[in-house]
C-alpha cells in the first residue's frame, strides 16, 4: 500500500514538473488615462481536476477586488486577460485585470455644469 | 445515390453562421442624437480537412485526404473558424470607424467575430456596430 | 474517370502549396473600445495614431506565459504621455509546422 502511495506521489510530482500550457482565451483593453500614477491589479482563478468546472462564479470576485484597490476613484485603462493553464490532469482558469485608478479633480467655479444624471426607474 | 447527395450539397451552400466572440463597449446617449452604423471586414477561410475529404469523395481516391492531413501539420495551433491567409484583414476598421462619423465622436460599439461556414471554405468576418454622436 | 483524377491532383497540389507556404493564420478576436466623446472644442487637441504588438511562439503546445499581452500594453502606454482612446485590439495566431505564434496587435489614438 505504501509503495502504491509512493508511486502516486512520484507520478504526481513528475506530472506537476511538466511544463504547463497557458493559452489566452480572450483579451480586452479599454481607453487608457493620462494620469497613470496609481496602477491597480486584481486576479481571480479557479482550478479543477480534469478541467471540469461546475460554475463561473469565481469571476464575481474580480470587480470587488478592483474596487477595494481604488475606493471612490475611477478605474480605467483596464487590460483584461482570460487565460487557461493546463497541467495535464488539472487546469486553472484565471482572469487578470490591470488598470489605473484615477481621482478626477473637483469642478472649478464658473466651469460649465455637468449633465444631470439619468433618472432611475424611467 | 445522387439524390441523397443533394442535401449534402445544398445545405453547405446556405452556410452555417457561428458567433465566436462578442463585446459591448460603453454606450453614452447623453451627448446628442445617435446615428447607427455597421462596418464589416471579411476574409476567406479554407477548411483543408473538408476540402481533402470532398476531393477524395469526388475522385474516389485517398490521396487528397492524405495530403490534407499532411497540410494540417503545417496549420498547427488554435483556430477560431477556418485559417485565413492574412490575419490583418480587419486592421483597417480602426480608421474606418472614425471616418464613418463626421463628428469623430463614437459610442456604443459592439464588436463581433463571426464565421459563415460553407463546408470547404468559409467567410471569416469581423463586424463593428456603433453609433455616431451627432453635434 | 480522368476528370475526377485530374481534379483530385489539382486539389492535392493546392493543398500542398498552402501547407508549404505556411502562411495561414487564425483571427480569434477583434474589438474596438474606448471611443470617448471627443471634446467639443478640438482645436487644441491632437490625436496621433499609435500601435503596439506582442508575440509568443508556442511549440507543440508549450509556450510559457501570456506576458506578451502585458508587453504590448506597456509598449502602447510608453508611446503616449496623454490619454489613449479608440483602442482596437486584435488577437490572432500564425499557424506553422507543429508550432504557432500568438499575436496581440493594438491600435489606438494618443490624445495630448
Amino acid at each position: 500500500m505504501s509503495s502504491i502511495a509512493t508511486r502516486l506521489v512520484i507520478a504526481f510530482a513528475a506530472v506537476s514538473a511538466l511544463p504547463a500550457c497557458t493559452s489566452l482565451a480572450s483579451v480586452s483593453v479599454t481607453q487608457i488615462p493620462a494620469d497613470r500614477s496609481r496602477p491597480v491589479s486584481a486576479e481571480v482563478s479557479n482550478t479543477a481536476f480534469l478541467g471540469i468546472h461546475f460554475d463561473n462564479d469565481f469571476v464575481d470576485e474580480l470587480t470587488p477586488e478592483l474596487l477595494r484597490e481604488c475606493p471612490h476613484g475611477r478605474l480605467t485603462g483596464i487590460l483584461t486577460k482570460h487565460q487557461n493553464t493546463s497541467y495535464v490532469i488539472v487546469s486553472t482558469r484565471k482572469v487578470i485585470a490591470t488598470g489605473y485608478c484615477v481621482y478626477d479633480p473637483p469642478l472649478r467655479e464658473g466651469s460649465p455644469p455637468e449633465a444631470p444624471p439619468a433618472r432611475e426607474g424611467g | 445515390m445522387r439524390r441523397s447527395l443533394l442535401p449534402v450539397i445544398l445545405v453547405p451552400l446556405l452556410g452555417c453562421a457561428t458567433l465566436h466572440h462578442a463585446q459591448v463597449d460603453e454606450i453614452d446617449a447623453s451627448h446628442g442624437h445617435l446615428t447607427p452604423f455597421t462596418l464589416t471586414a471579411d476574409e476567406i477561410g479554407i477548411n483543408t480537412e473538408n476540402t481533402g475529404r470532398a476531393a477524395s469523395a469526388v475522385s474516389r481516391s485517398e490521396k487528397p485526404s492524405q495530403v490534407a492531413a499532411i497540410v494540417a501539420l503545417f496549420q498547427f495551433g488554435p483556430k477560431t473558424g477556418n485559417p485565413v491567409l492574412n490575419d490583418d484583414f480587419a486592421d483597417g476598421l480602426a480608421e474606418e470607424i472614425l471616418s464613418r462619423c463626421p463628428s469623430g465622436r463614437v459610442t456604443g460599439l459592439v464588436s463581433t467575430r463571426e464565421t459563415r461556414d460553407y463546408n470547404v471554405a468559409s467567410q471569416e468576418r469581423v463586424t463593428i456596430r456603433g453609433y455616431c454622436i451627432d453635434n | 474517370m480522368r476528370r475526377p483524377i485530374i481534379a483530385a491532383r489539382v486539389v492535392c497540389a493546392l493543398l500542398a502549396l498552402s501547407g508549404a507556404t505556411g502562411c495561414t493564420a487564425s483571427v480569434h478576436e477583434y474589438h474596438a473600445a474606448g471611443y470617448a466623446p471627443a471634446p467639443r472644442s478640438a482645436a487644441s487637441v491632437t490625436a496621433t495614431p499609435i500601435e503596439a504588438e506582442g508575440r509568443r511562439t508556442v511549440i507543440l503546445w508549450f509556450g510559457g506565459s501570456t506576458d506578451y499581452v502585458d508587453d504590448a500594453y506597456r509598449q502602447l502606454v510608453e508611446q503616449c504621455p496623454g490619454e489613449i482612446i479608440a483602442v482596437n485590439t486584435r488577437t490572432s495566431s500564425s499557424l506553422r509546422f507543429l508550432s504557432y505564434e500568438d499575436v496581440v496587435h493594438v491600435r489606438a489614438l494618443c490624445v495630448r
